[in-house]
């Protein structure tokens, strides 16, 4: 869920339309909206240092979706629901997580979902924070090499 | 602001909430704002979302509109089940009263009304306005007991004859207006339509003495 919410739209949106347009027409899901994607605001907790008390920091914009698996059940029989909720309001994103949410959790899609679009996006991530990591470590200064009053 | 946390399960077997939720709820919002202003008077209701029985689409459309988790809805055993707890806290975010007088809404078949209606909170003298709601659900708008009524919202007397209404819900809702400005506002709601009987409406005569 983090993952599918955290991705680029763009870059999800393409993964995700590979993945379906290699499956038989047979298989291609369909779902039903239970809750269309729909913005609103969260109050975001927070406490200054480990022993602060905690205060609302400032609200956030989300937008959340739901939707109903209608072509396949869970491994208990029960329908697949699938939810997503990420920062912004780009329904579209919401509503394609909540799908892929949804897929995931179907028998017949999970596995080789996770490995064609899961999996990459992780990398991917793993990727973007260590290049990021990388750049702000080239700029990090030394302190301990400026000694003043010797020579 | 959405609250996210208690109800994110949509159940089993959910229902679907409005098509267009902003859109319709303003519709369905108008529709009880014309109910209310002019009472006893049959309002179209179009817009209805699809809920899980054996709760009726227009007790859910009334539902979907006006409430959410701050005014905790009482839900009459003939309406409740888990499917329609579930649909009800998943698309509305709303929260039930587990004690009839701590409601700000009661939904009920309206046989139930003149048992129902002595209950529910009236607010106080200095708070009219801490009272409650009843979504009384009715087969028609027509075939009832009839009752002239007048009173604000009304340009002359009218008649008006819920199906389900009986001497003892005319009796119930005689009751109801002589606390004015105290009392309990009533909603009936009938497929595809609604009307309103707030507690303003003075009941002239009840069962059968129109004078159209």
């Amino acid at each position: 869920m983090a993952t599918l919410a955290k991705a680029p739209p763009a870059r999800l949106s393409e993964l995700a339309q590979g993945y379906l347009a290699g499956l038989p027409q047979a298989a291609a899901p369909r779902f039903t909206m239970l809750r269309k994607p729909e913005a609103g605001l969260v109050m975001l907790r927070a406490r200054a240092g480990g022993s602060g008390a905690p205060f609302n920091m400032g609200e956030m914009t989300v937008t959340r979706c739901t939707v109903r698996l209608e072509t396949g059940v869970g491994a208990d029989g029960a329908p697949i629901h699938g939810a997503a909720y990420i920062a912004g309001r780009d329904g579209a994103h919401a509503a394609l997580a909540a799908k892929l949410d949804a897929l995931l959790q179907a028998p017949g899609h999970a596995d080789a979902l996770r490995r064609a679009v899961i999996e990459p996006l992780e990398r991917e991530r793993k990727a973007a924070r260590a290049e990021r990591a990388r750049q702000v470590g080239a700029t990090k200064v030394e302190f301990f090499t400026m000694v003043r009053g010797e020579d | 602001m959405f609250d996210p946390a208690p109800h994110t399960d949509p159940g089993p077997d959910a229902g679907l909430g409005f098509a267009d939720p902003v859109l319709d709820a303003a519709a369905c919002f108008r529709a009880i704002l014309d109910a209310m202003a002019q009472p006893a008077r049959p309002v179209a209701l179009r817009r209805r979302p699809t809920p899980p029985a054996p709760l009726p689409a227009e007790a859910a459309a009334i539902a979907l509109t006006l409430m959410d988790r701050e005014t905790p809805l009482w839900l009459d055993p003939a309406f409740a089940s888990p499917a329609v707890a579930d649909y009800l806290r998943f698309q509305g975010g709303l929260r039930f009263a587990d004690r009839l007088e701590d409601a700000a809404f009661a939904i009920a078949p309206i046989a139930a009304a003149a048992s129902l209606i002595p209950k529910l909170a009236i607010g106080t003298a200095v708070y009219p306005d801490r009272s409650a709601t009843a979504v009384l659900v009715a087969d028609g708008l027509e075939s009832g007991a009839a009752a002239t009524l007048s009173g604000p919202g009304f340009e002359a007397p009218r008649r008006f004859a819920p199906a389900g209404a009986d001497a003892a819900f005319w009796r119930a809702a005689e009751a109801n207006g002589a606390l004015f400005p105290q009392g309990v506002d009533l909603l009936i709601a009938a497929p595809g339509a609604l009307a309103g009987l707030p507690r303003s409406a003075r009941i002239q005569s009840a069962v059968e003495q129109g004078e159209d």
